[in-house]
């Protein structure tokens, strides 16, 4: 009895506000409330479809999966190395970027690989740059270098040291072992063991940053270019800019992306749900 | 100027008193809820070490400053309102035209007030740039606090002869790729408006409501004009700095040879902060540049508006304005009308040390053009993005 009130108790609290949100958020887009709605329409939802959100949305996943792919090829690397060696002192230096917000390190990132940034200026003080501007556009450039290289930094080294447990957890080390004397060298441990093992135990987590990096602001507030742009930027311009009637247009997007990534999440955890049944 | 009147009876039943002494009695010990734009820190040092002690040591008022500015003030009334709060968490708020376009839209701002304030006599109303906001009547729903005029800042090492017309401006840009661009926020569509006005034929065609044959026209030729110099912007024209202060950052890294200041005398604050190299300089071209005054409002639900209407006499106040106009403290130019004041203020006035690097505002004053209708300010910032920026 005890544990289903808990149950009950833990849905309240955590999934009956974001289904509030949802709720007011669609009925906000179809003008049935709202400061100055006038009633039911669809005008909100055709002005988002006419609207470049497709882009938006296209071009954040993008970025997303580029950050998360890159991330798992760093953490995947740095964990073995940290898994044969665990008293390095890499494992130490790991947890400085843990301690930075996002915004510092963008503008850390800006500050460091902006033409006018501190490398360039060294390059050009070198003699190896003739003037700044040569230097590569890594910020505020079309393939999002620059908020891509924030990801990585912000969330590489957390993967790293969760990877790392991981293994430890796992005594997938010891597998190492018997994977040599049965024949097997390094390279195919890491990639027929150590990999797959490590995945399929973070998967969940794997899955939640993915949902997070597509949410994050101020990476690609600082670093992105004006078009594309990234779905919180389009939100929030929507939501916070000069027209009001612009407002129901960034909460039809909010309620579209939230039941998307809802979908996605349920699909995801089905399928895991049933291979690890099979 | 009669602004309001008969308001008396409006402000009582939302418990203003009648008179001045009884408002100031109401205020004394009350705590003020300020929300304002912190993106200046001589600007957050003003009033944190002037206004702030001083309102406390005449009138016991508690002034607490909370960033935001136009769209949080919006956001924050509006959610206020559709949750049926009955008071607001602002008292008073740092407002300008396109904000308070949006306030009066969804009657959030309190008023009329300004005729029951002592200092109100000092303002000099007869300026249509203090009178009229965004081609709006102030109406007494705000009451005015400083007035400035876009200027476009530029370093004088590399640029010898900034450009006069558009016609020297898009020859430059040519001639100078990656060194101009505009930013994509308030101060960008400010400098576009003057751009529009000329487009439009002058200040003339675009005065009063929103027209939109006349926007049609001019916005096309506006666009077509970016267009034509937008390659050769800053990163190709490829994307555009999102706030003024992105864009201060790329001229003072020298990325950029031009910025610009809604602030016509910002350039010899930054340039004492050591921000700027000393050969900024700011400018008006002759096609004229836009220039406003922003204003204090008071939120329609505020409970504490006795004492809010209170802080905003203090800060129009000739002390508070003098102090204020200052280069070396702010240098936002005053609302008030100089002659109207008591000898000893006119003096000092008259005193404040002259701009070293950005033209008197006597100078720049005939080049000064109206603030067009609040539509031309939405309308610009849409299209902006559909007519260059994603093309």
């Amino acid at each position: 009895m005890s544990k289903k009130i808990t149950l009950v108790l833990y849905i309240v609290i955590t999934s009956a506000p974001i289904l509030a949100g949802l709720i007011y958020a669609l009925l906000y887009s179809f003008g049935l409330i709202g400061i100055l709605s006038k009633g039911f329409t669809l005008r909100y939802w055709k002005t988002l479809f006419s609207s470049d959100a497709a882009l938006c949305m296209g071009y954040t996943l993008l970025l997303t999966m580029a950050s998360i792919i890159l991330i798992l090829a760093i953490s995947l690397i740095l964990s073995y190395q940290l898994s044969k060696r665990p008293k390095s002192f890499l494992h130490k230096v790991l947890f400085i970027p843990l301690t930075m917000p996002p915004l510092i390190m963008a503008f850390a990132v800006f500050y460091w690989m902006s033409p006018g940034g501190i490398i360039s200026r060294f390059l050009n003080q070198l003699g190896i740059l003739e003037e700044i501007e040569s230097f590569p556009r890594l910020v505020n450039d079309f393939w999002g270098v620059g908020i891509i290289i924030t990801h990585v930094l912000l969330i590489a080294p957390l993967f790293t040291l969760l990877f790392t447990n991981q293994v430890k957890k796992e005594k997938l080390m010891d597998m190492a072992d018997i994977s040599y004397t049965l024949g097997g060298d390094a390279t195919q441990f890491f990639r027929k063991i150590f990999i797959p093992v490590v995945l399929k135990r973070s998967k969940h987590l794997i899955v939640l940053y993915t949902i997070f990096l597509m949410g994050t602001y101020e990476a690609p507030l600082l670093l992105g270019r004006s078009t594309p742009r990234v779905l919180t930027i389009f939100i929030t311009e929507k939501l916070s800019r000069y027209n009001l009637d612009d407002i129901p247009v960034a909460y039809a997007l909010t309620s579209f992306y939230s039941v998307a990534i809802m979908i996605t999440v349920q699909i995801f955890l089905t399928r895991s749900k049933n291979r690890s049944w099979a | 100027m009669a602004i309001g009147c008969g308001s008396n009876k409006t402000s009582e039943k939302q418990g203003v008193p009648n008179n001045w002494p009884e408002i100031e009695q109401k205020a004394s010990n009350q705590t003020v809820t300020m929300m304002m734009w912190q993106g200046d820190p001589l600007i957050n040092t003003y009033m944190k070490n002037f206004v702030v002690p001083t309102v406390k040591d005449k009138y016991g008022i508690d002034l607490e400053i909370v960033p935001g500015q136009g769209n949080q003030i919006v956001s924050t009334l509006i959610s206020e309102q559709e949750a049926g709060a009955k008071t607001s968490q602002l008292d008073m708020m740092w407002i300008n035209g396109e904000t308070f376009y949006q306030l009066r839209k969804i009657k959030a701002l309190h008023g009329p007030f300004v005729d029951r304030i002592p200092n109100n006599k000092y303002i000099n109303w007869d300026s249509p740039f203090i009178r009229f906001d965004f081609q709006q009547e102030v109406d007494g729903y705000e009451c005015p606090w400083g007035n400035v005029q876009l200027a476009i800042i530029y370093n004088s090492e590399y640029v010898e002869n900034p450009p006069e017309t558009l016609q020297e401006l898009e020859n430059w840009v040519k001639s100078n790729p990656g060194k101009f661009t505009i930013g994509n926020d308030f101060t960008g569509m400010t400098l576009l408006k003057s751009w529009l006005t000329f487009f439009a034929g002058g200040p003339e065609k675009i005065k009063g409501e929103f027209n939109e044959e006349v926007y049609r026209q001019s916005s096309e030729k506006l666009w077509a004009y970016i267009n034509r110099i937008k390659p050769y912007f800053w990163n190709g024209g490829e994307t555009f700095p999102s706030s003024v202060a992105q864009m201060h950052q790329l001229f003072a890294n020298g990325e950029i040879w031009f910025t610009m200041s809604n602030n016509d005398s910002e350039v010899d604050n930054k340039i004492n902060q050591g921000l700027f190299s000393e050969n900024s300089r700011a400018y008006v071209p002759t096609y004229g540049a836009i220039q406003n005054s922003h204003y204090l409002g008071i939120a329609a639900k505020s409970d504490n508006k006795a004492a809010a209407m209170v802080v905003i006499n203090y800060m129009i106040s000739p002390e508070a304005q003098y102090q204020k106009m200052k280069p070396d403290v702010w240098g936002d130019h005053t609302i008030l009308d100089i002659d109207r004041l008591p000898q000893e203020w006119k003096v000092k006035f008259n005193e404040i040390p002259g701009r070293q690097y950005a033209p008197q505002r006597s100078e720049i004053q005939e080049n000064a053009l109206m603030e067009p209708a609040p539509e031309y300010m939405i309308r610009l910032f849409s299209d902006f993005r559909t007519e260059v920026m994603e093309k």
